[in-house]
């Protein structure tokens, strides 16, 4: 049951990895929103329907996984960062390669930046406080990169990496 | 602890990593209409911008969280020296770009690098703080928006009309990024010399 629980909260064990399991635990989230491209303009429903089930399954097992990992937000849990990657990369239409690879960034920034309103939300109790501090920088990057960008830039070559392959 | 446990010190070595990609772009962009290579020339413009707005991304994080180190003191101006220099160093020599980049502005900027590191050694060897003022920020700043330009000039399919207002703009760019290179290292040559007095009296 350990290891069941241990392959949720590490994303497939994707946040077992010995270097920045954070940043390596988000490709989990890369690869569930290309899963969800082919969803077309659906893509925001099912992403936002997966956030919603991640939550709440993750959010009862953020107190189990501290006491497994014996400290505070540990670097195993990382379906808080694969929750604030699919909002960053929450989009009008399928994403693109292109789109999957800059809100990676983006939400790394964000993520690892911490915003004051980010850092509020880590004084909140149990899997809460773990989960909200990336729900809000996933927030952040959505709200301030990923929209403006698609607003003021639309042919802005989006799908720039999805013609190297043809 | 390694050095790269942190986040600060990390950003801090992929700055430096991307600065390397950028100029192995430029490399292959070479002597090439980088209209041919737009798709090279415009992800260049988009690294640079990445990798020049993170510039004050590792400082702040390690202040804030106190993870300042020896290793992030001296490899983060670096970097950002490296960055700036070296993509100057490829505009000033590569045939599309150097009608903005002269390259006696690039030996002048070069110049006030080296006078003003010379300085820091000195004043911090007295043991004073030398942290960069506001006018070597903005400085900073506008060297980067130059760069950017220049690579923003030749990155996308401009029309015809608005070219030539944008290639003159980029000249406008550069030009007060000399100026203002010129103004701050004096500055600092100012403050030092009554510094000295200072010393000696």
């Amino acid at each position: 049951m350990n290891t069941l629980r241990l392959a949720f909260v590490s994303c497939c064990f994707l946040g077992c990895s010995p270097f920045a399991p954070g940043t390596v635990g988000t490709l989990g989230g890369v690869a569930i929103a290309w899963a969800l491209a082919g969803t077309g303009s659906m893509f925001p429903v099912w992403a936002l329907l997966v956030c919603v089930v991640l939550y709440a399954i993750g959010r009862p097992l953020g107190a189990w996984s501290e006491e497994y990992a014996g400290m505070k937000d540990p670097g195993i849990y990382v379906i808080d960062e694969v929750i604030g990657y699919l909002l960053t990369v929450l989009w009008i239409g399928g994403p693109s390669l292109t789109t999957l690879v800059v809100a990676f960034f983006v939400f790394r920034f964000f993520d690892i930046l911490k915003p004051p309103l980010a850092r509020r939300m880590e004084s909140l109790p149990g899997g809460d406080g773990i989960l909200m501090d990336d729900v809000v920088a996933g927030l952040h990057g959505l709200v301030l990169v990923m929209i403006p960008v698609r607003l003021f830039f639309p042919d802005l070559g989006w799908d720039y990496l999805d013609d190297l392959g043809r | 602890m390694s050095v790269f446990a942190h986040w600060p010190n990390r950003i801090t070595a992929l700055r430096f990593v991307g600065a390397f990609v950028l100029f192995g772009l430029l490399t292959v962009i070479g002597d090439g209409d980088p209209r041919q290579n737009a798709g090279l020339i415009q992800f260049s413009f988009w690294l640079f911008v990445v990798v020049a707005s993170t510039d004050f991304l590792d400082g702040y994080l390690a202040r804030r969280d106190n993870l300042t180190s020896t290793f992030g003191r001296i490899a983060d101006p670096f970097v950002d020296k490296v960055l700036i220099l070296g993509v100057l160093v490829y505009l000033a020599v590569l045939p599309w770009s150097r009608e903005w980049v002269p390259a006696w502005a690039v030996v002048l900027i070069l110049a006030r690098e080296f006078l003003v590191t010379g300085i820091r050694g000195w004043v911090e060897s007295t043991g004073r703080e030398f942290g960069a003022d506001r006018l070597g920020k903005v400085k900073m700043v506008l060297q980067s928006i130059a760069v950017g330009g220049i690579l923003f000039l030749h990155a996308f399919p401009w029309p015809e009309e608005v070219f030539p207002y944008l290639s003159w703009m980029a000249h406008a760019l550069i030009l007060g990024t000399i100026a203002i290179t010129v103004i701050s290292g004096a500055s600092y040559v100012l403050k030092t010399r009554t510094l000295v007095e200072e010393i000696k009296s």
